[in-house]
């Protein structure tokens, strides 16, 4: 009997979780700045994908906190790649301390983050984590493409700091999360 | 007779050594032969067509010239920038005996760098050449060098210094076409070559211009799509439906501070939207073992397979390889790809038929979609 209670806990516990972690009920206001942890170009396909679902935004790859002036939201595109470094001119270290200061600004002005990782595989590893590992902790809700999470990296912390996730099978998907998101009425 | 019995031991490693290089000399003169090409019906030019100083020189190559009935889109394709990255080529090689244009306008080098194909890289023991099994028979490729060959362009300089940025690199990049961009026409045969192309894409006005390429598996840029600025709205939504139909490119900018690469330099010079694409190639790089024309062809390389294993490369590497026909298959789904966005958003279309289809190459093969030896269509 006692392991059976413990079982049904065990499984009512999962499933509170569980609902607790999906993104279906965050939601956020527009405007919205898009900006990037680690200069990869994925933010452009979620400027493209901002762009269909129809949403007001303004893309900064570079944003520091005097860009958070009628921003009502933030999201941020993590995952490295050298040549976006090299083309924003930037070095690691130092766009590691632009995504804190900016992330640190945003917690003051109470703005929330929601940081999307949509490069998969290959936007993970050790230069990728250290944009991932500091977008992340900070987000307020995360959008991840699966096989970017084949190792529950995203989804770990997402259940230590009990913040929604959503976990999307292919990036175009990424559009419907983010119009329910920042669109709760259409929906 | 007494001289030859005294001296028959060096006269035997004089003799010896007159043979090997005869035989070694023909098998290098027969990498001057080019590989015949069969195309279906269109236009054959030459680069030095557009600028005459190339003619009669190793930096001379065919340009394939596609139009449709209807006017369109101007799009330049290259293969063969660098001539060890075969998939660019193969590609390139599969378009011209393929498709057909309906709208606008297609150019295609499938030999960029020509001279690149005269010769292979030093110490490395590459083979000269692949075949690949068409439904007829066996076609030989060749295999080639980064580097425009150093017979056609000698001495190399200590340092290269790229024109007009100054740039320093290092000296054997003063033989590679894509640091070799915008090009001048007093320059050394690569940036003669470099600077031909640069002609090509000003007179023809062409809209979008792709440079095909291989990487290897432990270059951070790989498996992706490289954009200029000015085709970063192109690239995104090419690389999104691309993912949709389980095709993966990583999405890269093209730096701007690293001068001489074709998408930096035709894109800032000319204002067209300038791409880049690169295959993962597991010959390439300082992991792999050795090269044979088998190799070539099925991606399998014991070595690579060990750095996968341990973690040290950056695409997933399967026990089956990465055989030249997925490598193709994707340089040619991203071009369709590619020209569908475009299309999408332009009246000036680029209509093209017959192009292979991703999955149909990865089920028939590459071979399939080659012409057979005899040429017979």
């Amino acid at each position: 009997m006692r392991k059976k209670i413990k079982f049904i806990s065990m499984v009512i516990v999962i499933m509170i979780l569980l609902s607790g972690l999906s993104a279906a009920d965050f939601t956020a206001e527009q405007p919205i700045l898009i900006t990037t942890a680690g200069q990869s170009a994925d933010i452009l396909m979620v400027k493209l994908l901002a762009k269909k679902a129809g949403l007001t935004y303004t893309m900064d790859k570079l944003a520091t906190p005097e860009s958070l002036t009628e921003f009502k939201s933030i999201v941020i595109v993590s995952g490295g790649s050298t040549k976006g470094l090299g083309a924003a001119k930037i070095d690691k270290d130092d766009e590691i301390k632009r995504v804190e200061t900016l992330i640190s600004a945003a917690m003051d002005k109470k703005i929330p983050i929601i940081t999307m990782h949509i490069g998969g595989k290959s936007r993970r590893g050790s230069l990728s984590d250290e944009f991932n590992s500091v977008a992340a902790q900070a987000a307020d809700c995360l959008i991840v493409v699966e096989t970017g999470d084949f190792d529950g990296y995203f989804s770990a912390i997402a259940e230590e700091n009990k913040i929604p996730i959503e976990r999307i099978d292919k990036i175009i998907s990424a559009q419907t999360v983010l119009e329910a998101i920042f669109n709760p009425a259409s929906e | 007779m007494k001289f030859l019995r005294q001296n028959s031991l060096r006269l035997a490693i004089l003799l010896s050594v007159i043979v090997i290089s005869i035989q070694t000399g023909r098998e290098f003169h027969q990498m001057h032969i080019v590989d015949p090409i069969y195309p279906n019906p269109c236009e054959i030019r030459l680069l030095s067509d557009y600028f005459p100083t190339l003619k009669g020189t190793a930096g001379d190559t065919d340009v394939y010239l596609f139009e449709g009935d209807s006017p369109g889109a101007t799009i330049l394709i290259l293969g063969g920038t660098h001539a060890n990255e075969p998939a660019g080529m193969i590609a390139a090689t599969c378009l011209i005996e393929n498709i057909s244009v309906e709208t606008g306008r297609l150019f295609i080098l499938p030999r960029a760098n020509n001279s690149g194909f005269t010769h292979n890289d030093p110490q490395e023991g590459n083979p000269q050449s692949f075949t690949i099994r068409t439904t007829a028979g066996e076609r030989s490729f060749r295999y080639g060098s980064r580097y425009t060959n150093p017979i056609d362009q000698w001495p190399d300089p200590d340092v290269y210094e790229h024109f007009p940025s100054g740039q320093q690199l290092s000296a054997a990049e003063t033989r590679n076409l894509n640091r070799s961009y915008p090009g001048r026409p007093d320059g050394n045969l690569t940036e003669q070559i470099g600077f031909g192309i640069v002609q090509l894409l000003q007179k023809e006005s062409v809209d979008i211009a792709i440079d095909m390429h291989e990487a290897s598996l432990e270059y951070p840029v790989i498996n992706a799509l490289v954009a200029h600025q000015l085709a970063f709205d192109l690239a995104a939504e090419a690389v999104l439906y691309l993912q949709f139909n389980d095709i993966h490119f990583n999405l890269e900018p093209s730096p701007e501070e690293f001068r001489g690469l074709s998408h930096r330099e035709w894109g800032d010079k000319l204002g067209i939207q300038a791409l880049l694409m690169e295959s993962a190639n597991p010959l390439q790089g300082r992991y792999h073992g050795k090269v044979t024309a088998e190799t070539v062809t099925s991606g399998l390389d014991k070595y690579n397979m060990e750095a996968a294993h341990s973690g040290l490369i950056e695409v997933e590497y399967p026990d089956t390889g990465i055989p030249l026909d997925l490598r193709v298959a994707r340089h040619l789904a991203g071009l369709n790809q590619i020209f569908t966005v475009w299309n999408s958003y332009n009246e000036n279309k680029i209509n093209i038929t017959d192009l292979p289809e991703y999955d149909d190459v990865l089920e028939q093969g590459i071979g399939a979609f080659l012409k057979q030896p005899t040429g017979e269509r």
